[in-house]
């Protein structure tokens, strides 16, 4: 018969390992359950134990994961963990915590690890430390204090003696191998039904995560929507209406006056290319299309070419932004030099963007004379858009100036 | 005649402007938010109010929120409401306060300046101006019960001019023919859809809606 040694082998450090770690493990189980009972119960009966009676849960659960990972190590498969959602004031987390099933299994399984636990880890050890000894016990029984071994039914004083010991624990080995297997198995698998969450928990888990996720999802989409309703409300639909509103007055002022109207006429025409340039980007990927072909940097640096105010850029962008990310940036930045375009009188404008703690920084600055309303002209509008990505917009307009609009863009997704 | 602007895209606010001071209205005040709207109207005190239904914070309808709370403070202020979309309520509450002077407009109106500036106009005058959109979206018969499918095809573009505020006069020059022919259109609608008669203008459109989205 073949015996394969090495999984044999790395079988027993598991199950060795397992008691070896198990004996802090148990001693410290033994501890919080002595100790965590003791004081839930003393908790109980005063008002003001109801926070000690959560820390004594919160103790628990956390020896729990504990052991949890104590009983995968030992198992080679990870134990999944599943507690019921916890929300509410604290009173209410309280409960949820104690009508969970998962909180007392992880209890049974600390009072059975601190008390069998332990002796089954000093046993392991205790067993395996004699086996081993008196295998070798030809080499130090001469250095015992009687000058030997006692085995009960011999003395191991000569090395004949200590041969027929070793002899003896060469036997012992494969018996106490299986032993310790039965044991070890029935300990784990007793753990892994404890400490992981039934069939039902789990599933009632996934589904939680799962309703939560799609509740994001729609959520992001309906916002979405909403922003390019925005986008079309007040790009393209806005420009057209004005457009139309040109050609409207010029019709009327022909006849007295042709060269306002043809003034009016030419104001159109830029109206109408500016409409049909917003709407080629609505339709592409509802995002500027510099921004879909070359991305944040190049997509601003041609915005401040374009900017009706001499705009310089300062753009420190970091890799790899959000899309949702990089078209509020774009946006931010359009309507303020929009903005700075048409009411502040300035003679530059400055565009700084850059990474500051997992958000992204777009400031834009004008030297004008300041004054700017906050609540109105497209800031509004900006606002709530940053605003859809958990970000921040400010304005900073003293009279005499200058103006900052600021927006903080977090990235973390 | 003085007009107070309630717009909060610069672009469209600008052009409002320009198109009512090219056509011989006074600017008193143009705004972009209902408080300021307010504000305005309080010291201006103008002879008519053009005002967006979508204004900040939500730009749900708080142009019309604004417009109900001036025509509260000053009853039968005249307001015009501009609108993107012909929305399923288009302001009724408006409508409904039995005063004149209420106007519901498309913004994409603004284009035929005297036709827009007519309705501003009538606004102003104590008249009313509903969007043809609007009304256009209340004239279909519910089914071939409905009193309105037994109007004869003339009878309702007369019925549609009727709804959108419009004076026999106009309605007359605005189909071509005689104002007598109207009077006996308008009497033969009032008859078939068993209407009480009225003179006023404003009246009848009120007749002629709350008939229409009963």
């Amino acid at each position: 018969m073949m015996v394969r040694m090495r999984p044999i082998l790395r079988t027993f450090w598991r199950d060795l390992s397992y008691h070896v770690l198990g004996l802090p493990a148990t001693i410290l189980a033994f501890t919080v359950v002595v100790a965590g009972l003791t004081l839930g119960v003393t908790a109980l009966t005063v008002i003001v134990g109801i926070p000690l009676i959560g820390a004594v849960f919160a103790v628990f659960r956390w020896n729990a994961r504990l052991e949890r990972r104590r009983t995968a190590w030992a198992l080679g498969t990870p134990v999944p963990e599943a507690y019921r959602p916890r929300h509410g004031n604290s009173l209410r987390r309280l409960r949820i915590v104690a009508g969970d099933p998962q909180s007392w299994k992880d209890l049974a399984w600390l009072a059975f690890a601190g008390s069998f636990g332990f002796v089954a880890s000093v046993f392991a050890i205790t067993a395996w430390a004699t086996v081993l000894g008196t295998l070798v016990l030809p080499a130090w029984y001469w250095t015992l204090p009687n000058g030997g071994a006692d085995f009960g039914l011999f003395r191991a004083d000569t090395l004949g003696k200590a041969f027929l010991a070793a002899d003896l624990a060469l036997v012992a080995i494969p018996i106490l191998f299986v032993l310790e297997r039965w044991k070890t198995e029935g300990m784990v698998r007793l753990g892994r039904a404890l400490l992981s969450p039934s069939r039902e928990a789990a599933l009632a888990a996934r589904v939680q995560e799962l309703a939560a996720t799609r509740a994001g999802a729609v959520d992001a989409a309906s916002a979405e929507l909403q922003r390019i309703e925005r986008d079309l409300h007040d790009g393209a639909q806005a420009r057209l209406v004005a457009l139309a509103m040109d050609l409207g007055l010029a019709e009327e002022r022909f006849a007295r006056d042709p060269d306002g109207a043809r003034e009016l006429v030419g104001e159109a025409r830029e109206e109408a290319k500016r409409a049909l340039a917003e709407l080629r980007d609505l339709a592409r990927g509802i995002r500027p299309s510099l921004l879909v072909e070359r991305g944040l940097g190049p997509a601003l640096t041609a915005l401040a070419a374009r900017s009706p105010v001499p705009a310089s850029v300062d753009l420190d962008v970091p890799d790899a932004l959000p899309a949702p990310i990089e078209t509020a940036a774009w946006f931010v930045v359009s309507e303020a030099l929009a903005n700075a375009g048409k009411h502040s009188g300035a003679g530059r404008v400055l565009i700084s963007v850059g990474g500051l703690d997992g958000s992204l920084v777009v400031e834009v600055t004008d030297d004008g004379r300041g004054g700017a309303d906050a609540g109105g002209d497209g800031l509004t509008g900006l606002r709530a858009r940053v605003a859809a990505l958990d970000g921040e917009l400010s304005v900073s307009s003293p009279r005499g100036g200058p103006t900052t609009i600021r927006a903080e863009l977090p990235c973390a997704s | 005649m003085r007009v107070v602007i309630a717009e909060d895209l610069a672009l469209l606010r600008d052009g409002l402007i320009r198109l009512l001071r090219d056509t011989g209205f006074e600017v008193a005040a143009a705004v972009d938010h209902p408080d300021a709207f307010l504000e305005a109207v309080d010291e201006h005190r103008p002879d008519v109010c053009v005002v967006d239904v979508r204004l900040p914070p939500t730009f749900n309808d708080e142009g019309v929120r604004a417009a109900l709370e001036a025509r509260r403070r000053i009853p039968g202020l005249p307001i015009l409401i501009l609108s993107q979309y012909v929305e399923q309520t288009f302001a009724a509450e408006l409508f409904a306060d039995g005063h004149g002077g209420v106007g519901y407009l498309l913004k994409d109106r603004v284009a035929d300046v005297s036709d827009f500036v007519a309705s501003v106009k009538r606004v102003a005058r104590g008249g009313t101006a509903l969007d043809p959109e609007a009304v256009a979206q209340l004239l279909v018969p519910a089914g071939p019960d409905d009193p309105l499918a037994a109007l004869t095809a003339r009878e309702m573009d007369v019925m549609q001019l009727m709804a959108e505020g419009r004076t026999n006069v106009a309605i007359a020059t605005g189909l071509g023919i005689s104002e007598s022919a109207i009077e006996k259109h308008v009497s033969t609608i009032f008859g078939k859809l068993d209407l009480e008669r009225s003179e006023s203008a404003h009246r009848r459109v009120l007749a002629v809606t709350a008939y229409l989205r009963r």
